[in-house]
């Protein structure tokens, strides 16, 4: 404490601000307080009697913060599932996850309660991360809000149960706070390595949907989001942040109080099934790829199914018929397009005039901004499309890419895995786009992406074929 | 005797045992899963039990098949191999009203599943968990399963060289509020042990041996009918009485002891021949693990301790079933939302 003081007086941190951070870290325990303090004043007095300042570096309050929080990604994402109604949470500790789970955990113990105090929630430090995703599909099936949390070793673990929640229409959340992989990798370290294995999980053919929040602000919404999509498309949704979002305090707005109400998605009560004479669980009756479901318990007599991860027809029973096996998988083809269009779009900024482009998505968001003033600076005018889920809506991708001579993409990852998913989705035209890729652990810095778009121009420019002008 | 009186038609919900049943079985003729998903349905048309409130879990296997051949208005989930446990814990968490009735074979529980078989029984999860025990991977075609005993004889030959893990030894020592033991071809006691376990709070296990009778009911098996029927020990008789009806009994003095269970209804163990009291756990330990060594086959109701709280409990969860809480109640009003964000301002 009494360095504190040593460099509260070398840096001119007044003293109320001192004080504040004591009672808060003290949790307002007086005469600890009492002692901290008067530790500090030694500090303060050893750096007035015998030290001269002589730099020029001090700190005092200021009012651009004013109206704004300071805030974690985890704790953002864990108010999203709060306000986004999650009931039964289930999670395995992971760096750098677990305060996510924590940070609802709290938020639960003192918002979710019943008149009597008793918990309107189920919270479950589960045994492992198979364990902890399965209580959340055992809790989705049976029409609860649940999610759980994760980051890369975790979701490996997971991937059985998220096949099965896919082919099966199970909805629950979860959200991989993603650090360095492969395998152990870096476990305090950040990256963006999780994107193709979380849009692909599991074996046969499954494709999940992303949401890829990229400020704090976004973690607290996509966080919600996820829930009403879940319930929507009747299907395991990932909110894929990372580390550095997750685990960095950030400076941002204050968030909105959510205007939307829930969306339950299609389910029938007993009431509905009478009117309509029958219920058929995988019937595509409205022809969006979504079906009608039941929850458990529904005391209709024929609103009961079977569940299964095996081959099933549109009655929910057991089938190893080929095409009844073809017509599930293709209606949840039919599913996923619904879905394309609901997604978070992707945000596009057009500049005037620019020949680049530049696409980027999650944390690598945080060094757009500078990076493309630098840019600018240096007389290279840019665009900027930021991708926030997958699936994406595919024509303002194209559009993008055919208004821009060049595109690059950043990403942080050693693959360019959203370029091969673009190439996917795409196709030839994606074939333009270059990739800026940084993977060392640390967020991209800025400096990595104007080196890169440098770099690559050049490249670029000097394989070009003569006539074709470079951008700058 | 608990005097059974004759009833009318249908049970006391008027539900006929047909609304209790299930699509047809596509296991061999002679299983004894088949058996044991007749007792399952005797149990609960006779308990009374809404088949709507009741989800069947299972993982994968031939026993995780059989929620499909009874019950057929109660939802069911037919899970990933061995996982059943926490898809279970899941569905009851969403939904507490729900009578949740997990099946599993010996490789789903305590091969694969191990981890969340003794999870479950740790956070004991109202439940009751059936494994329909064979000691054989019938659906892969005869392979040993880590219950198999030591020198019992595959049906090729081949001579189990392991000791076998023992079901209820494990639930024992987990602390397990309900273990019972029982053989598929024994309805006498597997009927009241699965209707005891509807009315218990708490993971309820039952361990059915069940002999296989493609795989492993052959000369040298520990499982086939004639092995288990020659080793079965009931450590009592059994007769169950629900809350419902009017309890008339006259046993002998001495010779009853009466287990009364989390929904009121009783359980009466009558003795056969040593004494046996199943709610002492570290005795029951040793009597199984005994009888293991002397290749008996201990079945009864084990254990059981019906006062012990269920995670709900321990967990002081509302009454009310989360999955119905709407929106009015799940999210919090615009004060707590400014409360929580003035924490970071």
């Amino acid at each position: 404490m009494i360095y504190v003081g040593v460099l509260a007086e070398l840096l001119g941190i007044e003293q109320l601000a001192i004080e504040e951070a004591l009672r808060h870290q003290l949790r307002s325990k007086e005469k600890a307080v009492n002692v901290n303090t008067d530790a500090v004043e030694i500090g303060r007095k050893y750096v007035r009697e015998n030290f001269q300042k002589r730099d020029p570096y001090g700190l005092s309050r200021l009012d651009k913060t004013e109206g704004k929080i300071l805030i974690e990604g985890n704790t953002a994402s864990a108010m999203g599932a709060l306000f986004g109604g999650c009931t039964v949470a289930a999670w395995y500790p992971i760096t750098p996850a677990s305060s996510l789970s924590e940070s609802l955990e709290e938020l639960m113990e003192q918002y979710r309660r019943d008149d009597s105090g008793r918990k309107n929630y189920a919270f479950v430090q589960a045994e492992d991360e198979i364990a902890a995703v399965g209580m959340a599909l055992g809790a989705g099936w049976c029409g609860a809000r649940a999610m759980t949390g994760t980051s890369g070793p975790g979701m490996s673990l997971m991937s059985e149960f998220v096949g099965y929640g896919y082919y099966a229409e199970v909805p629950f959340v979860i959200f991989n706070v993603q650090r360095i992989g492969p395998s152990t990798g870096l476990p305090t370290r950040t990256a963006q390595g999780d994107l193709l294995a979380a849009a692909y999980l599991s074996h046969g053919d499954t494709k999940h949907l992303l949401l890829i929040p990229s400020t704090v602000e976004e973690c607290y919404e996509f966080g919600m989001l996820a829930f009403d999509l879940a319930d929507r498309f009747q299907t395991p949704v990932f909110v894929l942040s990372d580390l550095d979002l997750g685990m960095n305090v950030w400076l941002t707005d204050r968030f909105e109080y959510p205007a939307k109400p829930f969306d339950r998605g299609k389910v029938l009560t007993e009431e509905q099934i009478k009117r309509l004479g029958k219920f058929e669980r995988y019937r595509d009756v409205d022809g969006d790829g979504i079906c009608y479901r039941t929850y458990p318990g529904n005391p209709h007599a024929a609103a009961a199914y079977f569940t299964r991860g095996s081959g099933h027809n549109e009655r929910a029973a057991y089938t190893e018929d080929g095409l009844d096996y073809q017509r599930v998988l293709d209606r949840l083809l039919v599913k996923f397009e619904t879905a394309r269009k609901e997604m978070p779009p992707s945000e596009v900024n057009l500049v005037p005039g620019a020949k680049v482009g530049i696409i980027a998505y999650g944390s690598s968001d945080q060094a757009m901004a500078e990076a493309r003033d630098l840019l600018t600076a240096g007389g290279l005018k840019t665009s900027y499309l930021k991708i926030r889920a997958f699936p994406f809506a595919v024509e303002p991708i194209r559009d993008f890419l055919k208004k821009h001579e060049k595109v690059f993409i950043v990403e942080q990852n050693r693959d360019a895995q959203m370029l091969g998913i673009l190439k996917m989705e795409i196709g030839r035209e994606a074939m333009k786009i270059k990739p800026i890729l940084h993977y060392s652990g640390f967020p991209v810095p800025t400096e990595a992406i104007v080196e890169g778009v440098h770099n690559k121009h050049r490249e670029a420019a000097e394989t070009a074929p003569v006539g074709m002008e470079g951008g700058e | 005797m608990a005097d059974i009186k004759t009833k009318p038609a249908g049970n006391r919900l008027g539900l006929d045992i047909e609304a209790y049943k299930g699509a047809a079985s596509t296991l061999c003729p002679g299983c004894g899963h088949d058996t044991i998903s007749r007792h399952i349905i005797n149990a609960f048309y006779e308990s009374g039990v809404d088949p709507c409130r009741v989800a069947k879990m299972s993982g994968i296997g031939c026993s995780s098949k059989t929620p499909a051949y009874f019950m057929s208005r109660s939802c069911g989930l037919n899970a990933v191999h061995g996982r059943m446990p926490s898809v279970a814990t899941g569905a009851k968490l969403a939904n507490r009203d729900l009578l949740v009735l997990g099946v599993s074979g010996d490789g789903d529980t305590v091969s694969i599943g191990m981890g969340q078989f003794c999870h479950l029984i740790r956070r004991n999860i109202s439940m009751i968990y059936i494994i329909e025990n064979n000691g054989v991977y019938g659906l892969t075609k005869g392979q040993f399963s880590a219950t198999s005993d030591l020198g019992s004889k595959q049906r090729w030959g081949a001579v189990n060289q392991m000791e076998p893990i023992d079901c209820c030894g494990i639930a024992l020592e987990l602390g397990c509020s309900f273990v019972a033991r029982t053989f598929s071809g024994d309805p006498k006691q597997a009927v009241p042990l699965i209707k005891a376990a509807i009315a218990h709070k708490g993971t309820c296990l039952l361990d059915i041996i069940s002999p296989c009778v493609t795989f492993n009911n052959h000369e040298g098996s520990t499982k086939s009918y004639a092995s288990v029927q020659k080793r079965d020990t009931p450590v009592h008789a059994l007769d169950f009485v629900p809350f419902y009806e009017e309890v008339q009994v006259d046993y002998p003095e001495g010779s009853v002891k009466e287990v009364v269970l989390a929904d009121g209804s009783s359980l009466y163990l009558k003795k056969l021949g040593k004494d046996y009291d199943p709610t002492n756990r570290v005795k029951a330990l040793q009597v199984v693990a005994e009888a293991r060594r002397a290749e008996e086959l201990l079945t009864g109701l084990l254990y059981v301790d019906p006062k012990k709280k269920d995670f709900q409990e321990i967990e002081n969860i509302a009454e009310r079933p989360l999955f119905e809480l709407a929106e009015s109640d799940l999210r919090p009003s615009r004060k707590a939302f400014e409360e929580i964000l003035e924490r970071h301002a």
